[in-house]
């Protein structure tokens, strides 16, 4: 329940409505997803959720989304559904490393502040703003190296450094 | 007795009879002195002649001596009472120098004194008189004004007691409201501190409240269709509040006043 409330809050926390564009904004998807898993999962501090629905469900594993992985974000830029439902833990564990790397306090801010400040860009921008916002504003908020932290992060979980850089239309 | 004393004893007795008609015969000072010296002085340096006396006389008075001396001729001279008549003769002569020159100095003396005595009297007339008047009136003019002003300070030192006086009063009333004012003041900031801490009580409460109020807008409504208990609602409003106030500390505002919540599957393309 508390994923669905995430979506709720995300969206209306935009200055724009993702959701009357929801179907030409596919590479917005993925990240908003991996936020909707990332913040329950960080309110209740642990980073396996759905571990009810699992077991009512029944389940193979004991929760639905487990954060704590190393999966890899491939692409900034996605088209279709089904990767952006495959990317959505990629960036949920991208996020809990970053929690991880900067506590609790100091990421879940950096996130949620990031997320608001995402303006209506088209498909193929979206990603690439959201990674250059995030860049930025843990560089004002935390500092220089708390930026480099990032960039490391965002590296090693599969973007390349000409992602992080600021995008020209 | 020779020639030479002879004619010497006649102009002995001429020069006699001459020092005693001196006055007779108008003598002159000089004229006196002169057939004094020679009639006293017999050392044989005077020439005592008759010559000699006529070259001392003028000749009206050579002659005047002459006839004197002839007409005396018939009475023998007696040369004591000749004597004794030319020292009375010259001590008279002396004693009328002496007596004139007393005189003159005491005329000189009295006519000093007497153009002193006019000079004084000018001096004070022109000067004294004057400067004494002037002296008198700024007597009584300083001494009327000594007093004046002796009464004036009097009086500035009456009416500085007084001021003193009400300068005093003036300053307990002062004091007296300064304390008042002081103690009005404490009052004062202790009405306000507790003006204050009852604000923000109060502002606390409506925040409080107005906590509630947004939750309680934006709390979730379960359908009448709904298959959950009462108690598991409960718990996932009470989980719910909880989660919206932990966005609401990231900053987020709620924007609906109610989440509806469905048990039921809206379709494959909905959100999840």
């Amino acid at each position: 329940m508390l994923r669905e409330y995430s979506h709720h809050i995300l969206y209306s926390s935009l200055s724009f409505d993702a959701l009357s564009s929801w179907a030409s904004l596919v590479s917005l998807v993925p990240i908003e997803y991996g936020l909707a898993n990332y913040f329950p999962a960080s309110f209740l501090n642990d980073p396996h959720l759905g571990a009810l629905a699992a077991h009512t469900l029944k389940y193979d594993q004991p929760y639905l989304f487990n954060l704590d992985n190393g999966n890899r974000v491939s692409s900034l830029v996605v088209t279709d559904y089904a990767l952006a439902g495959s990317l959505q833990d990629a960036w949920g564990g991208l996020f809990w490393q970053l929690r991880q790397k900067l506590g609790q306090s100091a990421a879940d801010r950096l996130l949620y502040d990031t997320w608001r400040a995402q303006p209506d860009e088209s498909n193929d921008l979206i990603g690439h703003r959201f990674v250059t916002n995030l860049l930025s504003k843990a560089q004002t908020q935390l500092g220089m190296s708390s930026k480099s932290a990032v960039e490391e992060i965002l590296i090693r979980r599969g973007l390349k450094p000409s992602d992080l850089a600021t995008p020209h239309r | 007795m020779t020639a030479r004393s002879k004619a010497s004893d006649g102009a002995s007795r001429l020069l006699s009879l001459i020092l005693e008609h001196h006055a007779e015969l108008e003598l002159t000072d000089s004229q006196l002195g002169a057939l004094t010296r020679i009639y006293w002085v017999d050392d044989g340096s005077t020439d005592r002649s008759i010559e000699s006396i006529s070259r001392r006389l003028s000749p009206e008075q050579f002659h005047r001596a002459l006839v004197r001396f002839a007409e005396s001729g018939t009475a023998p001279l007696e040369t004591p009472n000749t004597v004794d008549s030319v020292d009375h003769l010259v001590a008279a002569s002396l004693e009328t120098r002496t007596k004139d020159r007393d005189l003159v100095e005491i005329e000189v003396a009295a006519k000093v004194a007497e153009r002193m005595i006019g000079w004084a009297r000018t001096f004070g007339f022109f000067v004294a008189i004057p400067a004494g008047l002037i002296l008198l009136i700024a007597t009584l003019f300083g001494l009327s004004k000594v007093e004046d002003v002796r009464n004036a300070a009097s009086r500035v030192d009456a009416k500085l007691r007084e001021a003193e006086g009400k300068l005093e009063t003036e300053v307990i009333k002062a004091q007296r409201a300064s304390d008042r004012a002081r103690q009005i003041l404490a009052s004062a900031n202790e009405q306000i501190t507790a003006v204050q801490v009852r604000l923000e009580n109060q502002a606390q409460q409506l925040s409080t409240l107005d906590q509630k109020v947004t939750k309680i807008a934006e709390s979730l409504s379960f359908g009448q269709a709904t298959d959950l208990s009462k108690e598991l609602q409960q718990q996932l409003k009470q989980r719910a509040a909880a989660f919206l106030d932990y966005f609401e500390k990231l900053g987020y505002a709620p924007k609906t006043p109610s989440i509806n919540v469905s048990t039921k599957d809206n379709g494959s393309d909905s959100l999840s």
